[in-house]
């Protein structure tokens, strides 16, 4: 009965810790200054950004809302605005690092995210960013090599062969993957390294449907290290898709030209028929009733 | 009112229909024929014996349709089969014996049976069906004659087990040597690629159903050459009754007609 | 070594007659046509399929063949058949039997290479065939033309082919499918014997008492010569002994007393260990006196390439470049190391193929030098690389390998070795012909009863026609060689036409016929019963150029096949039957026929088709002179001298070539041709309408005798002799040489061959010419300082290294693929597939693989693959049971089914000597579909 007068107190410990706990949660989160520095092996383009954007909405909107509108979810600690300056201040690095690794409530996504598609969200987050200039990692002299890439098909095998080269020299163990786009999305024909020839080859499905030349659009992307190129072509790979119109051979259904004679005809007659019989009807109702009062007459 | 019906009338009716149901009836007793043929009829891979395998198959078509052969049948009226159970035509579509047996997996009333195929302990093993023995018709062979043929034993899936050479002297050359099929009964699944390979215009080596082409030794008398022989003895061979048929000898010797008078 | 009285009793009955020195012409076997009962005439013919050359009688009756049943007198088969003879009747009366020319047209009737076939009449075809030819001819001169020539053409018409082809358009480019096929073979001979065509004959099956077949599926490929060696195994269970060396359990296994499955190209390997256990281990065993006597020792270079075009040729796609690249430079695997040691390379070593243009220069090297470069052949060595089977111990094959080799030595045992494509189609199938007769010349084990090594043939007329006749892009008739100016004097002679009219330049063999149209070197094909667009290696190259590119492609065949289905110009041919041929088989067994029945639909001869085509061009549309691209100063004008001769420039090549005055000295009708049907000369019942518009008459004349008469005159007297045509009539054929009546059946052996004894050396003399004045060297290179040495009536002793093959499997491609036949189905399948009963019992091709193979993919028996090579893909089913026991990493297909088109995936490297593709080894995925 005494601890009636220790209740209260009790509660106020618990209430206290709690605001210990999220007053503790305020506190900085801090990277090292190793992941600090870590920079984007990609120039953020709009690909990325694209890329970036399906991956937040996925993920981070639950919670952090849409960058720059401030409609993040109500939580202690709170989530934050991407768009604001206290994100946008910090380093790509420290972005980096505390989405792979997480803190409280928020989970870490290493094993969500690969590094490349990380970049994709930083990529997007910093889209908000007017001001935002990606710093460019400093190679101590190594040059990027700029990469030329061609394709072809071989059709023997049914495969997309893609060189890559820099300067006319074949660039070995570049990761090469393929897409095949299409209107609302892309496939993903493969990912694969060149070989010690800098050719990379992919098998392709000479069944997929192409347009109405046979041709499928290729997007192709070469990376290694900091070195990334692109390239988007048409090429006829597969069997011209002829469209074939969903009504044809149905003329039956659509305009009075089309239809044919004897359906015309029979449709008249039918009409005609029905008509004639209920006009039929109609005069022989008064026939009846003529016949009726003739009747009447008769009687008298 | 007019009646409905006089009693001529009904007995006329009752006529009628006796006759249409019976005159119905022979006509489709003799389109079903069933049964004229299934003596020889050969069933798909782990069968039950003819007798339960009727009485099991539901008829469902399942085993048919799994088969990617296109083998199995589906009995018809007219075939002499019973309506609407599985039988192949090895000289059309012979089985191919495949292993991962989607015909027997298939059946759901056990009418073929997975266990028909599993020797003992072992997994199901599409080997060790028996639908039939393959024999071969010496005379319309022309492996026999001497000519070099031996497809059937080249298309045999279980070959140089099912189907080996048996080599002999060419007589009628002095040169040449005969290379003859032979089938050995009990590797032997019935599967009937042989016939369906035979090169001759109505097949010299065709299967029949087990019983029609094995014949069997009665087990009281035991090969001396062969250890393994003792096995088939079963332990029962009839004793003399005892009582019975001792009437019939007292009978005999009380007949007195030996000597004419 | 004549045969002693104890040998003749050993054999059965039937041998005796033939081992007779010297067989006569029995008057015995007179092969008239003798009437039956019922109004039958039965005559006697040949078989239309392999290189055994079975002897088969015809019923006919109203023009019509009614049945067909072996010779009971022909020596090769005694009346006996396999499946594919005993189908001979229905062979010609296939439901898609073409029957009129046709024609690819627009709609407006002009040809176009995009339009459709239809019918048109024979001169149609002709003038189209005619406008072309000149097209080309003027655009590229002779070499822009080329014929895809045949081993199963008759030898007539090969004769009138190459005829045609060398003396009327003064073109090498002709080059028949024995180039797939023997032609390793061929090269083998002339290296080491310098003359073509095998010793021995088929009696040494019953005499010998061991046969070995290296790549030879003998059961299915041979199947009377094998039934020969079962009868001879089953009368002599014990002292006969059958060692069957392969890539893969097969049928002859079956029979075997030993199987020696061995990895895809070490059958070199395999050789040079049974010669390295000869000369280290069992010197004893060398026959010195014979050695000394008749052989010399010789070798060649190995940087030779394979047989590829250079990897910078512009239709190379890329993946096909990573094997290409090894034409120029091959970086030397571990095996390899060790094997050309000898020369100074090891393992990693770059090659450079610098000797790619003189792969067939050999030199002679002294007996040491030929000892130190066999030392690292020793069994463990050899073993090592050799096992084909990885299921096997090693030790096991090692004692394989041992009993092989003890074989061959075993001092009295006769010993026949037999190959066919196995060593033929090989990127070094020239190398490994010759490692044979290393082995046998060495123990003194050749052209004798019962021993020697027999190069059996795949064609019916490989031997008969192609080789015989020299339908090559190299060759004139009986062994001589266009590039050899006395040879063309020679043939100009016989010819009678003007000297230099013939091209001195070796023209395209076939894979360089179908490479040359890719290029746009050639312009103008005409295919001549084969399927080269079925049977040729890396086929999507070749269909893509002739159906894209700007030539013209003429296909002379009787059913249509994938060739026709390429081709511009259909022209329905006769078969074998339908007119007058003769055939030379493996044994150098000539044997002719008569035409038995009037040819299907408006169906003609191909001789016919020469004769037609060669109306149409005048002397001075082609003997005028010609650039000719390699050839400096091209081919000179021969008009005066052909007006020196009686020619005027509007002669055509029909009347200069196939209608001039000596053959119209033979008349028709010949008393041979008694009352018998023949088409070209007599014309027949229906009357075709010919090349100008009118019905065919015939020309007047007996034209198939007089090819042969004249084509007899280049042999005589060379060791090529062949009887005159109308004995060939009364026997069952007659092994050449025929000198005086007789046939040879060993030769190169004084007691059998009347060449051996004029050259009276001795027991034996190698009296072949070619390739006899060779210069002397040391392993590497030879010696120009040194003298030549003259190598009359001696044969050569080769060293051949161990080298890999261009294209082995890796982790792409983990799985080695050999092609082959079955004994179903003949070649690519155009006559056989169209007999139900073969159909049925063969109807596709199946992927042999190993089950456990096929279980790591998940791949159940009868499932469908891609098999994917860097050349091409295909679908199949597997088959894990079957015929073929395939060792793990390797699959089998066999090439007869259009709708297994394996030759896609095939690589067209090819012996760099013989110019033969290797159809056995190229590396290949395989994935569900």
């Amino acid at each position: 009965m005494n601890y009636f007068k220790y209740y209260k107190s009790i509660i106020l410990i618990c209430l206290c810790s709690l605001v210990m706990a999220n007053v503790q949660a305020q506190n900085e989160w801090e990277v090292t200054t190793e992941q600090d520095k870590n920079l984007s092996p990609f120039m953020f383009d709009d690909e990325m950004v694209l890329e970036g954007k399906i991956s937040y909405e996925n993920s981070c909107t639950s919670c952090h809302g849409m960058p720059g509108q401030a409609d993040y979810t109500p939580m202690a600690p709170p989530p934050g605005d991407p768009g604001s300056n206290q994100f946008q201040l910090q380093n790509d690095g420290a972005l980096f690092h505390k989405i792979k690794l997480g803190r409280g409530a928020m989970p870490k996504f290493e094993d969500v995210f690969a590094d490349d598609e990380t970049w994709n969200i930083i990529a997007y987050i910093r889209s908000f960013n007017e001001n935002y200039k990606q710093p460019i990692p400093d190679l101590g002299g190594v040059e990027i090599p700029k990469y030329d890439l061609k394709l072809a098909f071989d059709e023997n095998v049914d495969k997309l062969v893609v060189k890559v080269f820099s300067k006319e020299i074949p660039q070995p163990e570049v990761e090469v993957s393929a897409f095949v786009k299409g209107t609302f999305g892309k496939l993903l024909l493969g990912k694969i390294q060149t070989n010690e020839l800098g050719i990379a080859y992919l098998d392709v499905d000479p069944k997929l449907p192409g347009d109405a030349e046979g041709k499928l659009h290729i997007m192709v992307k070469a990376t290694k290290g900091y070195a990334l190129a692109k390239l988007n072509q048409k090429m006829k790979i597969v069997q011209p898709t002829i469209r074939k119109s969903a009504i044809e051979g149905r003329h039956i259904w659509s305009t009075d030209k089309m239809a044919p004679i004897w359906l015309k005809v029979s449709f008249f007659i039918t009409i005609f028929g029905v008509w004639a019989v209920l006009f039929f009807i109609v005069f022989g109702f008064r026939n009846i009733k003529k016949a009726g009062r003739e009747d009447d007459v008769m009687i008298e | 009112m007019k009646p409905m019906a006089t009693r001529r009338k009904v007995i006329q009716r009752m006529l009628e229909g006796a006759v249409f149901l019976g005159g119905g009836g022979l006509i489709w007793g003799s389109a079903i024929k069933a049964n004229s043929k299934s003596d020889y009829v050969l069933r798909p891979p782990g069968a039950l014996k003819e007798k339960d395998f009727l009485k099991a198959c539901i008829k469902c078509g399942q085993c048919i349709e799994a088969c990617p052969y296109d083998t199995l049948k589906l009995a018809q009226p007219g075939d002499g089969i019973t309506n609407g159970t599985p039988y192949f035509e090895p000289r059309t579509i012979p089985c191919y014996l495949c292993t991962d047996m989607p015909c027997t997996d298939s059946c759901p009333s056990g009418a073929l049976d997975l266990k028909r195929l599993s020797k003992e302990l072992e997994v199901p093993n599409i080997n060790n069906s028996k639908m039939g023995l393959a024999v071969i018709h010496q005379e319309s062979c022309v492996a026999y004659w001497g000519i070099q043929c031996e497809a059937c034993y080249r298309a045999c899936p279980l070959i140089d087990k099912a189907i080996s050479l048996k080599y002999e002297e060419n007589s009628v050359t002095g040169k040449h040597a005969k290379l003859l099929p032979v089938v050995h009964s009990d590797v032997c699944t019935g599967c009937g690629v042989c016939e369906h390979v035979c090169i001759v215009e109505k097949a010299a080596i065709f299967v029949l159903p087990i019983d029609k082409s094995t014949g069997k030794v009665g087990d009281h008398y035991i090969k001396s050459w062969e250890k393994s022989d003792e096995k088939r003895i079963k332990e029962n061979i009839k004793s003399a009754d005892d009582d019975k048929d001792i009437e019939s000898a007292i009978d005999y010797l009380n007949d007195d007609d030996l000597i004419d008078n | 070594m004549k045969l002693a009285r104890r040998d003749f009793l050993k054999s059965s009955a039937a041998i005796a007659a033939a081992t007779a020195v010297g067989v006569a012409i029995p008057e015995t076997l007179k092969a008239e046509a003798r009437e039956a009962e019922k109004g039958w005439k039965w005559d006697k013919a040949v078989c239309r399929f392999c290189g055994t050359g079975c002897g088969i009688m015809i019923a006919t009756k109203d023009d019509k063949i009614l049945a067909v049943k072996g010779d009971p007198l022909a020596p090769v088969n005694r009346g006996l058949n396999c499946i594919k003879g005993y189908f001979n009747a229905k062979i010609m009366y296939g439901a898609d039997r073409l029957k009129k020319p046709l024609l690819r047209v627009d709609e407006n009737g002009n040809f176009s290479k995009q339009g459709k076939f239809k019918t048109v009449s024979w001169k149609r075809a002709f003038d189209e065939m005619e406008t072309r030819m000149k097209a080309t001819m003027k655009e590229l001169g002779p070499t822009g033309i080329g014929i895809f020539s045949s081993g199963q053409y008759t030898i007539m018409e090969g004769y009138a082919a190459a005829k045609l082809m060398k003396a009327g358009f003064r073109s090498n480019n002709i080059d028949p499918n024995a180039r797939h096929c023997m032609a390793s073979a061929v090269a083998g001979f002339i290296q080491t014997f310098g003359i073509d065509e095998p010793a021995g004959n088929y009696d040494d099956m019953e005499i010998t008492d061991t046969v070995v077949t290296w790549g030879a599926n003998m059961a299915e490929m041979h199947p009377i010569l094998w039934s020969r060696i079962t009868a001879n195994k089953l009368s002599h269970p014990k002292r006969t002994q059958i060692v069957n060396l392969t890539t893969y359990t097969n049928r002859t296994s079956d029979l075997a007393d030993i199987e020696i499955v061995f990895k895809p190209n070490t059958d070199l390997a395999i050789w040079n260990y049974i010669a390295h256990e000869i000369v280290y281990n069992q010197p004893q065993s060398i026959d010195w006196e014979f050695v000394k006597k008749y052989t010399v020792f010789a070798t060649g270079f190995v940087d030779i390439g394979y047989g590829m075009r250079k990897p910078d040729h512009p239709k190379f796609t890329d993946k096909e470049k990573e094997i290409v690249r090894n034409e120029v430079a091959k970086k030397l695997s571990g095996d390899e190391g060790e094997s050309l040691a000898y020369l100074g390379y090891k393992e990693g070593d770059t090659l450079e193929m610098t000797h790619r243009d003189k792969a067939a220069n050999h030199w002679i090297i002294g007996y040491e030098d030929f000892k130190k470069a066999l030392k690292p052949y020793n069994l463990d060595f050899v073993a090592n690389i050799a096992k084909g089977d990885s299921d096997e111990s090693i030790e096991d094959f090692k004692k394989k390998l041992k009993s092989l080799a003890d074989l061959y030595i075993e001092k009295g045992r006769k010993i026949c070795s037999y190959w066919t494509m196995g060593f033929n189609q090989h990127t070094r199938g020239t190398w490994v012909n010759e490692q044979a007769y290393m082995v046998h010349l060495l123990l003194g084990k050749q052209s004798k009863p019962g021993d020697g090594a027999f190069s059996l043939t795949g064609q019916p007329s490989a031997c008969g026609t192609a080789r015989e006749v020299g339908t090559f892009a190299h060759r004139l008739p009986a062994d001589l060689l266009v590039a050899n100016p006395k040879h063309r004097d020679f043939s100009e002679k016989i010819w009678k036409i003007p000297p230099g009219t013939l091209n001195p330049k070796v023209g395209s063999h076939v894979m360089k016929i179908h490479r040359d149209l890719e290029d746009g070197k050639i312009k103008f094909a005409w295919i001549n019963v084969c399927n080269p667009y079925q049977n040729s290696a890396n086929a999507n190259h070749w269909i893509k150029a002739a159906r894209t590119m700007d030539n013209f492609i003429v296909c002379s065949d009787a059913y249509p096949g994938i060739s026709a289905k390429v081709s511009d110009l259909i022209l329905p041919s006769s078969m074998i039957y339908e007119k007058w041929g003769a055939y030379g088989n493996a044994e150098r067994r000539t044997q002719h026929w008569i035409q038995q029945v009037t040819p299907v639909g408006d169906s003609m001869p191909d001789i016919w088709q020469f004769t037609e085509l060669a109306k149409r061009f005048k002397l001075s549309e082609v003997w005028g002179a010609q650039k000719i691209p390699g050839l400096e100063g091209g081919l000179p004008d021969v008009l005066e001298g052909a007006k020196a001769m009686g020619y005027s420039p509007d002669d055509t090549l029909f009347d200069v070539l196939f209608a001039n005055e000596h053959a119209k000295k033979f008349a028709w009708p010949d008393p041979i041709g008694e009352g018998r049907l023949n088409t070209e000369a007599a014309g027949d019942k229906r009357k075709v309408i010919d090349g100008q518009g009118k019905p065919f008459k015939g020309y007047g004349f007996f034209l198939q005798k007089y090819f042969w008469e004249e084509y007899r005159e280049f042999g005589l007297g060379h060791a090529h002799d062949l009887a005159p045509f109308d004995v060939y009539h009364k026997c069952r054929g007659l092994k050449w040489p025929v000198v005086d009546g007789k046939e040879t059946l060993w030769r190169f052996n004084s007691e059998y061959d009347i060449y051996a004894k004029k050259a009276n050396i001795g027991p034996f003399a190698f009296y072949g010419k070619a390739l006899k004045n060779m210069p002397q060297g040391s392993l590497s290179k030879p010696d120009m300082s040194k003298p030549k040495i003259d190598l009359k009536n001696k044969a050569k002793i080769f060293f051949r290294p161990y080298m890999e093959a261009p294209e082995i499997p890796n982790k792409e491609y983990p799985f080695w693929l050999c092609t082959g036949r079955v004994l179903e189905h003949w070649h690519s399948g155009t006559m056989t597939m169209r007999v139900p009963e073969l159909y049925r019992a063969v109807p596709e091709a199946l992927c042999y693989m190993h089950p456990k193979d096929a279980s790591k993919q998940g791949l159940v028996e009868g499932d469908l693959v891609w098999i994917e090579s860097r050349r091409g893909k295909v679908k199949a089913h597997i088959e894990t049971r079957g015929r073929n026991r395939v060792p793990q990493g390797l699959v089998y297909v066999p090439w007869f089914d259009e709708k297994v088109f394996i030759n896609k995936l095939c690589l067209d490297a090819t012996c760099p000597i013989s110019k033969e593709t290797d159809f056995k080894k190229c590396a290949i995925k395989i994935t569900k579909a």
